[in-house]
């Protein structure tokens, strides 16, 4: 119970709280609260019983941008969780190559924060590698989800036994995996035009569970 | 400890209306956040979080006629809980069938750490839901404030930090801290006590 004393006024601090005061009166309650704890603590209770003031630490603390975050991630989502919950996770830095396949048949992207463009799609990194070519993590800012984008590798470019089987491959890549996961975009290997370039030795150790 | 009140049913019942579309909106402002949070909190990644927010509201939208406001059938968050708990399983078992990967074990992480599904479950919505109540009466009273007054509220007691360090990197002498985080505090406890009522 707050003791009355000359200066303590429980009828202030009401209406403080109650948005009653001018600056000047505030002025004049802050100065006594410096120096009369039971006033400051009688007013904390007045504003909030002591379950909220905890609460609204454990609830509120480094949470409360967590909506604006994902909406955030989906725009531009590289950028690695803070948050623990989450499982997104890049799988690799940015780099200009994966195994021994150079990326540059991306297009550049519209955002500095992409890899680069594939067609439609702004791709944030690559996945993995396979036997026949890479996969790369996209974005596709129509549909507002993320893609798997697989590139047939260069050198198989212009195999037409490699070409059907990669069409095979990504038919039974797309049925098994959940659409909004991965999904296969076969066009994008003839429209890009990949050749040229041959390379043979593809990276094994890199992940590619997300494939399979 | 969190004795909310139920859900009032008036949102519920404006909720029937497929013309109020403001129902809507308040209705999303609290739960669409907290389903991702709970999804994500489960495993999902972003993607199917969205999609489970999207089944989810289908699902409300759906049984809303037939929900009806009565204590014995359990609050309508507990029964937005179970929704959300079955369809983020029903998903994660979609992915478990259809990979070889990471979809089993995830599925199986999942009835692991939920033995007791019901109680949990609920208890874990229950937090998510004080949770994004707090977090949207934040956003709503913050504007009410002048910046080192939110300030002055956040640093010390939210942020905890110290008060010395407050007053000087605000600028306010330590009985100013005192009143301006009790003011916030105050309407923001208003402002939960009022959705808790409304939402």
């Amino acid at each position: 119970m707050v003791v009355r004393v000359s200066d303590c006024n429980p009828d202030r601090l009401k209406l403080l709280l109650d948005e009653q005061l001018g600056d000047a009166e505030q002025v004049v309650v802050a100065e006594h609260l410096e120096d009369c704890d039971a006033c400051r603590s009688a007013l904390e209770s007045l504003a909030a019983g002591h379950e909220w003031w905890d609460e609204a630490s454990s609830l509120l603390n480094a949470d409360l941008d967590t909506a604006e975050k994902w909406n955030a991630e989906t725009s531009s989502s590289i950028g690695e969780s803070k948050d623990a919950d989450f499982i997104v996770s890049p799988l690799s830095t940015v780099e200009s190559s994966i195994g021994n396949v150079p990326l540059d048949f991306l297009e550049p992207s519209d955002s500095p924060a992409m890899l680069g463009k594939l067609g439609d799609y702004d791709i944030i990194e690559p996945i993995g590698c396979g036997g026949m070519g890479v996969v790369l993590k996209g974005y596709d800012s129509k549909l507002n989800r993320f893609v798997a984008v697989k590139v047939l590798a260069p050198h198989y470019a212009t195999s037409t036994a490699a070409r059907k089987r990669f069409a095979r491959e990504a038919k039974a890549a797309a049925a098994v995996v959940h659409p909004h996961v991965l999904e296969e975009e076969l066009p994008l290997e003839t429209e890009t035009g990949l050749s040229g370039q041959t390379e043979t030795s593809f990276d094994a150790e890199r992940p590619t569970q997300e494939l399979r | 400890m969190q004795t909310s009140p139920e859900t009032r049913p008036s949102l519920l019942l404006r909720l029937r209306n497929p013309q109020d579309e403001r129902a809507w909106r308040e209705f999303l402002e609290i739960y669409e956040p907290l389903i991702e949070r709970l999804a994500r909190r489960r495993g999902l990644q972003h993607a199917d979080a969205r999609e489970l927010v999207q089944e989810v509201l289908v699902a409300v939208s759906g049984a809303i006629d037939r929900w009806e406001p009565d204590e014995a059938k359990g609050s309508f968050r507990g029964w937005l809980s179970t929704i959300t708990r079955n369809l983020t399983i029903n998903l994660l078992k979609r992915e478990g069938r259809q990979t070889r990967g990471t979809g089993d074990s995830e599925f199986a992480r999942l009835m692991s750490e939920q033995p007791d599904p019901v109680g949990e479950n609920t208890e874990l919505f229950d937090l998510e839901y004080r949770r994004r109540l707090f977090q949207f009466a934040a956003e709503l009273v913050q504007e009410q404030f002048e910046e080192a007054t939110w300030q002055a509220f956040w640093k010390s007691s939210v942020e905890q930090q110290q008060l010395v360090d407050v007053c000087e990197e605000l600028g306010l002498s330590r009985g100013a801290i005192y009143v301006a985080r009790s003011r916030v505090m105050a309407k923001l406890r208003k402002q939960i006590e009022k959705l808790e009522e409304e939402i």
